[in-house]
């Protein structure tokens, strides 16, 4: 029987694929192999000093691994039976050493990058194929069918297939095949980028007409190239990369928080931060601030709001297009497969001038082929409100301290009478407290509330046609009772490839409900004295006024105090919505093995709802006269509709030329995003049940529909190229100009850049790499990035329509702001310095960097004379800078996959140190007008107010020092700007106190496996920070008595001449009741140390025999606590307008 | 392969040119001022929009006509209700928040609209070619007027009068577009570069003086900006602004010379007592110089002057009148007691709504709609008032009883003196300008000590108001 064959050049000696009928063939092989070893062992400049008598060849591999660096690899059973050898050498070139040490010896080996492989010598045959050619005629040709795919048995597009003996050469096709003509004794040489080149020999005989069949496992050229950065655009293999991100899989965030992409991350990663926001808490329909590193902005309007440094989100790619942070939000995490940072310029600066606050970059699942497969995930969770960092008077304190606070004292007009009343009032109160009444208000409005989940996904296919399908849906349920935010969401996804072209899609719809709980602000519960009845007790009813105002004799001695709970008695509603359509297509032609060219097209459309309506009988209508009874009661509805559309064309190209590899990608990015917005509000709906803006009796007297439109567009054009030189020197540079209608007509484009520069150290082959170092890159990078907070009209001078008014039947339009020609894009200069490190085969990960971030033109509103027309206007305010490191650390304690255990532990940490450089002075007279402010009686600010000072940061706490408590007056004492003490307050006097951001960020994080079971304990800690403790100011010492307030109004307040304390009197020293407000003090500056623990989860993999019984392929549960508990250094309430809340959840992943 | 990648280079090169015009868009609302300012519409547009902000709340639309300034000049009864939200405004207490807020929106407002109006100057002349014949000049005469009216009224309200205080320094008087702070010019200065805008402006709109004061509908002119003179700062309001500006700096007689070409135009006449009856035209249309358009004036008419229907009287923390009737304030005003019962002024214009007498001037009920929403800040008697001030009593006498005839009063008795004559003026300016914002400005321009109504003595403290907090704070004192 005639037999024709290949034989695919051995890697390893225990290869399958070699068989005894193959060896003669191998022959040829090797004499191919060592024509190509040839060219990379011209670098070798290695060399090897060793001299033995009959030694063991192991010693010998031993020391030459020593001194190289250089791996050997083979088969145990290859070493079996050989002889000992005798070497002499001195500072010999290692191959050369080879040679020598492998003449006698039956064996031979290949070096490819740092690895010897050995395989058994071939018996040495005269004829190399090249010689073959010449005795023998033109072979008869015959069709060669092949497959060519990487070790994971992915197909690999665009190989190249070369016969070596005709030259001509065809490219594998999409699903890795190729056909070509080959004779008997032709070698074909498959090339593919980044992966070692194959030889592969057909043999004789041939039979002319024949086809011959065969796969061709290529194997990565770098060891880790399966591990790719992904920036939306391109992917670039690690190895090669010169920019800092991170790269984190859904497993890792799963071991997290499985509901919640963005607080998962916020577990992992020190660097992505989420200011944790006290005023709302866990609310579910809130969506988060966000930060990278550090603050490359500062607040624009609201100098009193004690965060003015943290709207910086980064811009987020789903799937390569541009998505709100919304849908981030919403995204069901069992879509995503990856997500990565994007931090430096290197890694940034191809997204221009949206890069500044960094990229984070989010990969779906795509669907794999196979026979259908089903996997159901689903998450169960509990919340319960976390409501420890209250700490409230109870009813009797309450009163206690109503009476020491002189509010039943009678004032010297009303007399006796005056006291008898309030005596009355009081006793009533007390009465109320000795029948038991003491409502602890804050649990009224909260509830433990169940959340659950459940998404399905499907997927399967051929070579040619794949599919996946997920739905899933998400109620989310809020610990205020009644809110919630319900998530539906489904799509289709289907991957086409033939030949040279790919053809993806990915339909997806969700469908968002949010509401909101009638209960109002949390805040207010916290207010309520407790001893007043939420309830009646006899008929459970909800009353509307909880406590009646006190009149004796026509004088009126308590204000009336209504119920915030009975709004949520009637039906109300407070809800937003929407319904958004996403179509992503994609289409990839491979033009030639090393050049690809991909077009993609993304499109949403969202339809926004939203509705509020309260009917006539709420709280907030009682002192609405009964003439205007048709006002009482409103709805507001809100319809928007927002839709974008973005499209690509980029050519991606990427060859091996020897040592140099290039990648380069260069293409063309268009956007548009629109949306539009009217809200229409209702009046008069006396009834509740007539819950339907048509049952309303009039609009609002000259109201009119509010609402908003705007169109932004942008086009962008940008490349890059990553060029390494035999994987040791790495240079990466990126050029992207911006084009956005954000800007006036001359200015559209702007441009931004970045070179990075890389050094595989332990590549190299003159420096003395430990063998335990497996990795060692070096890494640099600088370039400039943008960022688009600017709004359209501020540099160039724009009119808006006046269309609210009509000037004798025409429309008007005035200027909107004053048009700062001068304006500059604000540009982000990012230096980025770092190396990634790499132990013990992996068992020690590392990565440092080191960054300087400078923010040029800093853009920001500025007050001017408003005789100049405006209030203010947009200009560049100077310079603030970022300068911090961040150190990630990964550690496999135990890796002992026989025995299935494993225990690994992550820390990682971000310091970041902002610094304002410079600022004009503009800034400057806008820090005179918030110390302005803070003198103001009414409505008296007692926070600090944000101040702008060069050489501090945008999060500086500026604050009068304090001396503390004065004991013998209860007065508090200050030191002046020039260090001299007095009891008078003065904003002139405020000097930096603290800082608002940490000094240190860590996660830390552990997790044990064991036989299938898991645990996982992640945490997190912010140190070094100060921060306002606002609940010492305004419910403590400016607390008013009349409602509920902090307990250690009662405990820690100054009472007599004599006593330290840490807070002023409730009354001064001559027993008047204390009416001084307390302004920023350094007093109430704190030490912010804090440990979140962030989630704890237990974790069980089903094995595979009880999986296997049960007919499925894969069944997983997780246990999650999230935010189990806090530690910190401060002692303050947290959640204003929504309470925190701890979560249980259960998760399961079943797999068909 | 070359042919396919040649295609491609082909293709972005076809794409890329088109970008400029795909970036060129911008939300509805907002046009970019070159794209504007770039035809005659749009300057239009612009110079509407400057009408606009002029007849907004914070302005001539109510408190510089109807309301703020009127208080000051104590037309209504607020200073004995303490809870009245003009209580504060009628004590002068500049000091308080809430009349600080309303001087700050008038000061805010006004120069907003002077910045539009000085970024239509700075434009126009680069774009003259764009108009139709006459039109640059009257869009360009009515800027530099407008800029001029609108800094003689800041001057009145927070500079000290000239006569007392003429090197004083006031105001800003801005002419450029800009970030920066325009130095204050002292009381002098601000006067003559009004004067100096109004002489430049004078002979652009001299290119069309015609003023249709009728309103009537027939005669509509294919050229818009023709039409409706009286609500575009007109030939006649830069005469009539002239004739105000020379009075408040004392030189009468070309003050006299400007108030007798707005006379002698023959473009107004008096109001007749048919036109008030027949029409309702409480506004006095045909005696209008300068009125502003205020888009949905019955807002505020329904607040301040009249109780909502269906109730006897609520708001009253909100109305603007005074006593009427039994020897009210309002019958001292019109002299009822010596023959004022005949004066149409206090017959028509004063009506009743709910149980309470309200000044109708702005009623819009029974109106015909061209005739509603005019705010008049110009009309025809100011002009016979500022000829009598500067003439001798003689002839002072003859111009204020032209006035009274038509307002259905007797002749002033002859022989009077020069004060009386004055006293004469004061209760005209009383009697004729209700609720239009004139009387502070009669006051403060004679430093009078005696506001009528008051018993708070009129001085620098009550006749120069404040600058807002802002202003000064980014001035850098």
């Amino acid at each position: 029987m005639q037999k024709t064959a290949f034989c695919r050049r051995s890697a390893y000696g225990g290869n399958p694929y070699v068989t005894k009928t193959l060896l003669v063939m191998k022959l040829t092989i090797i004499f191919l192999t060592a024509a190509f070893l040839n060219v990379h062992a011209k670098g070798l400049s290695q060399t090897v000093t060793f001299s033995g008598k009959n030694v063991a060849i192991r010693p010998v591999f031993e020391a030459v691994e020593k001194q190289t660096g250089y791996f050997f690899v083979y088969n145990d059973p290859l070493l079996k039976d050989l002889k000992t050898v005798t070497i002499k050498a001195d500072k010999v070139p290692l191959k050369d050493f080879l040679d020598m040490l492998f003449r006698d010896l039956q064996l031979d080996y290949t070096i490819r990058s740092k690895t010897i492989l050995l395989f058994r010598k071939t018996p040495a045959i005269d004829a190399s194929p090249a010689n073959r050619t010449t005795d023998i005629d033109e072979p008869s040709p015959v069709t060669v069918l092949g497959i060519v795919t990487g070790e994971d048995g992915q197909p690999l597009a665009g190989a190249t297939v070369t016969n070596r003996r005709t030259k001509k050469s065809v490219v594998t096709k999409s699903d890795g095949t190729f056909v070509c003509s080959a004779g008997e004794g032709d070698v074909l040489q498959i090339t593919y980028v980044n992966y070692h080149p194959e030889e592969v020999l057909v043999k004789n005989p041939v039979m002319p007409g024949r086809s011959l069949t065969f796969n061709i496992v290529l194997r990565p050229a770098v060891s880790n190239l399966n591990q790719t950065v992904v920036n939306g655009i391109y992917r670039r293999p690690v190895e090669n990369y010169t920019g800092a991100a991170q790269t984190y899989t859904v497993e890792q965030l799963r071991t997290v928080n499985n509901t919640n992409i963005l607080s998962a991350l916020r577990s992992l990663d020190a660097s992505f931060q989420l200011p944790s926001d006290i005023k709302f808490g866990s609310d579910p329909n809130h969506l988060p601030q966000i930060q990278v590193r550090g603050s490359n902005s500062i607040a624009n309007a609201n100098l009193t709001s004690q965060y003015g440094y943290i709207s910086n989100p980064p811009l987020f790619i789903l799937d390569g297009f541009e998505v709100p942070l919304q849908t981030i939000y919403d995204l069901d995490m069992n879509r995503v497969s990856k997500l990565t940072i994007l931090k430096d310029a290197a890694a940034t600066a191809i997204y221009g001038s949206k890069a500044a606050n960094g990229v984070l970059v989010i990969e779906t699942v795509q669907p794999k082929k196979g026979k259908l497969r089903l996997s159901y995930n689903n998450n169960l969770s509990i919340s319960a409100p976390d409501l420890t960092s209250y700490h409230l008077l109870d009813a009797g304190q309450k009163l206690q301290l109503e009476k020491a606070a002189g509010i039943y004292n009678t004032t010297p007009q009303l007399g006796i009478r005056g006291k008898e009343a309030l005596d009355m009032l009081y006793n009533l109160r007390l009465a109320e407290e000795r029948r038991g009444v003491n409502t602890y208000w804050l649990s009224q409005p909260v509830t433990t509330e169940f959340s659950q989940k459940h998404s399905v996904y499907v997927e399967g296919g051929d070579d040619y046609m794949r599919y996946g399908a997920d739905l899933s849906y998400n109620r989310n349920g809020g610990v205020m009772k009644g809110s919630k935010r319900d998530n539906l969401a489904g799509g289709i996804h289907l991957i086409y490839h033939k030949d040279k072209l790919q053809f993806t899609n990915y339909l997806s719809v969700i469908y968002n409900n949010s509401v909101n709980s009638p209960y109002g602000g949390y805040s207010q519960y916290a207010l309520l004295n407790p001893y007043l009845r939420p309830r009646d007790s006899i008929t459970g009813a909800v009353p509307k006024i909880l406590e009646p105002a006190f009149y004796e004799q026509g004088l009126q001695y308590s204000n009336i105090t209504y119920n915030p709970m009975y709004d949520a008695t009637l039906s109300t509603r407070n809800n937003t919505g929407y319904l958004r359509v996403t179509d992503n297509f994609q289409a990839d032609w491979n033009i030639q093995e090393d050049l690809k060219l991909s077009t993609r097209f993304s499109m949403y459309s969202q339809r926004n709802s939203g509705n509020v309506f309260l009917p006539a009988d709420a709280v907030e209508f009682v002192n609405t006269p009964d003439s205007l009874f048709s006002t009482r009661g409103y709805y507001q509805q809100l319809t928007g509709q927002a839709s974008s559309y973005q499209a690509d064309v980029f050519l991606n190209y990427g060859k091996n030329i020897g040592k140099h590899t290039l990648f380069a990608t260069g293409g063309t990015h268009i956007q548009q995003d629109k949306s539009y917005d009217n809200t229409v509000t209702v009046q008069g709906f006396p009834n509740s049940t007539m819950d339907n803006i048509l049952f309303g009796l009039q609009y609002p007297i000259n109201d009119k529909p509010t609402g908003s439109e705007s169109i932004a567009r942008l086009i962008s054009y940008y490349a890059n190229v990553s060029y390494a030189y035999d994987y040791r020197y790495l240079l990466d540079v990126s050029f992207r100009r911006d084009g956005s209608s954000l800007f006036g007509t001359d200015q559209h484009y702007a441009p931004f850049w970045s070179v990075g520069a890389g050094w595989n150290l332990h590549k190299e082959r003159f420096v003395h790499i430990p063998s335990m170092i497996n990795r060692l890159k070096l890494r640099a990078s600088y370039g400039s990035t943008g960022s688009q907070n600017f709004p359209s009209f501020a540099a160039t001078q724009a009119y808006s329509y006046l269309t609210g008014f009509r000037y004798l039947n025409h429309i008007g339009a005035t200027m909107i702001s004053l048009g700062n020609k001068d304006l500059k894009w604000q540009q982000t200069n990012k230096l980025n310095m770092g190396t990634d490190i790499e132990l013990l085969n992996g068992r020690i990960q590392a990565t440092f960097n080191y960054y300087i971030e400078k923010t040029d033109n800093l853009f920001t509103t500025v007050n001017t004379t408003p005789s100049s027309g405006f209030a203010s206007y947009y200009a560049n305010l100077g310079k603030v800078q970022n300068k911090g490191y961040e150190v990630y650390l990964t550690t496999f304690m135990l890796k002992n996959e026989r025995k299935n255990i494993y225990w690994s532990f992550y820390a990682n940490a971000l310091h970041n140190e902002n610094r304002l450089l410079k600022i004009s002075d503009a800034l400057k007279a806008q820090n005179d007008k918030a110390v302005g402010q803070q003198t103001k009686t009414d409505n008296p600010i007692t926070a600090p107010v944000l101040q702008y000072k060069e050489g501090q940061s945008v999060s500086t706490i500026y604050a009068v020092r304090s001396l503390g408590i004065d004991p013998s007056t209860g007065n508090e004492i200050f030191l002046t700007r020039d260090g001299k003490q007095t009891y008078k307050w003065s904003p002139l006097d405020e000097v930096p106190v603290g800082d608002n951001a940490p000094k240190v960020t860590t996660n830390l994080g552990t997790n044990v496996m064991y036989k299938g079971a898991s645990i996982n304990v992640s945490m997190r800690t912010e140190l070094g920070g100060q921060m306002y403790n606002s609940t010492l100011a305004d419910r403590v010492e400016n607390a008013n008595p009349y409602y509920n307030v902090d307990i250690r109004v009662l405990t820690d307040r100054w009472q007599k001449p004599g006593d330290v304390a840490r807070f002023k009197g409730l009354a001064t020293l001559d027993g008047q009741t204390r009416t001084d407000i307390t302004r920023a003090t350094s007093r109430f500056i704190q030490k912010n140390n804090t440990l979140y623990c962030d989630a704890i989860t237990l974790g069980y993999l089903f094995p595979r025999q009880l999986t296997n019984r049960w007919k499925m392929s894969r069944l997983q549960c997780y246990l999650y606590i999230n935010n189990p508990f806090v530690v910190s250094s401060i002692r303050q309430e947290r959640g204003v307008d929504y309470p925190f809340a701890r979560n249980y959840s259960f998760s399961m992943q079943l797999g068909f | 392969m070359k042919k396919e990648i040649t295609g491609i280079l082909l293709l972005t090169l076809v794409i890329a040119p088109g970008c400029k015009k795909f970036l060129d868009v911008r939300p509805r609302t907002i046009v970019e001022q070159s794209q504007l300012l770039n035809s005659e519409n749009g300057f239009q547009d612009a110079m509407y929009g400057v009408y606009t902000v002029m007849s907004n709340t914070s302005l001539y639309g109510d408190q510089l006509t109807m309301s703020f300034l009127d208080v000051l000049g104590q037309d209504y009864d607020c200073q004995t209700n303490p809870s009245h939200i003009f209580y504060q405004t009628a004590v002068y207490n500049y000091t308080d928040g809430g009349v600080k807020s309303r001087i700050q929106n008038i000061w805010d407002s006004m120069y907003n609209a002077i910045g539009n109006v000085n970024n239509v100057l700075g434009n126009i002349d680069g774009k003259k070619g764009v108009f139709q014949p006459g039109n640059y000049e009257l869009v360009k005469g009515e800027a530099l007027g407008l800029r001029a009216f609108m800094h003689f009224d800041l001057l009145r309200m927070f500079g000290g009068a000239y006569v007392n205080h003429p090197t004083q320094a006031a105001i800003p008087y801005v002419t450029a577009v800009s970030g920066g702070v325009t130095p204050l010019s002292n009381v002098t200065e601000v006067l003559d570069k009004v004067i100096k805008d109004l002489t430049d402006a004078l002979p652009l709109l001299a290119h069309y003086k015609t003023i249709d004061p009728g309103y009537t509908q027939a005669d509509v002119l294919p050229n818009d900006w023709l039409n409706s003179r009286q609500s575009h700062f007109n030939y006649w309001a830069a005469e009539a602004t002239l004739a105000r500006v020379y009075l408040y700096k004392g030189d009468k007689q070309r003050a006299l010379e400007h108030a007798l070409q707005v006379i002698n135009s023959g473009m107004f006449e008096f109001e007749t007592s048919d036109r008030l009856t027949n029409l309702n035209d409480r506004t006095f249309i045909p005696e209008q110089v300068f009125a502003l358009s205020k888009f949905n004036l019955r807002s505020q008419v329904t607040t301040y002057f009249q109780v909502p229907a269906g109730t006897i009287n609520t708001g009253e923390n909100l109305q603007l009148t005074n006593t009427y009737g039994n020897g009210g304030v309002v019958d001292q005003i019109y002299e009822i007691t010596q023959g004022g019962v005949t004066d149409i002024r206090y017959a028509a214009l004063w009506q009743l709504s709910g149980n309470v007498y309200f000044t109708s001037k702005y009623w819009q009920d029974g109106v015909s709609s061209q005739f509603a929403n005019l705010v008049p800040l110009i009309r025809l008697p100011e002009m016979y008032y500022i000829a009598a001030e500067c003439s001798d009593p003689a002839t002072a006498t003859g111009y204020l009883n032209i006035v009274r005839e038509q307002r259905g009063l007797s002749d002033l008795a002859d022989g009077l003196d020069a004060t009386a004559i004055q006293n004469e003026i004061l209760k005209e300016y009383q009697k004729e300008f209700y609720a239009e914002g004139q009387m502070f400005y009669y006051y403060k321009r004679l430093n009078i000590s005696q506001i009528r109504f008051s018993n708070i003595p009129g001085s620098d403290n009550i006749y120069i108001l404040p600058l807002p907090d802002n202003e000064l704070q980014y001035r850098g004192k």
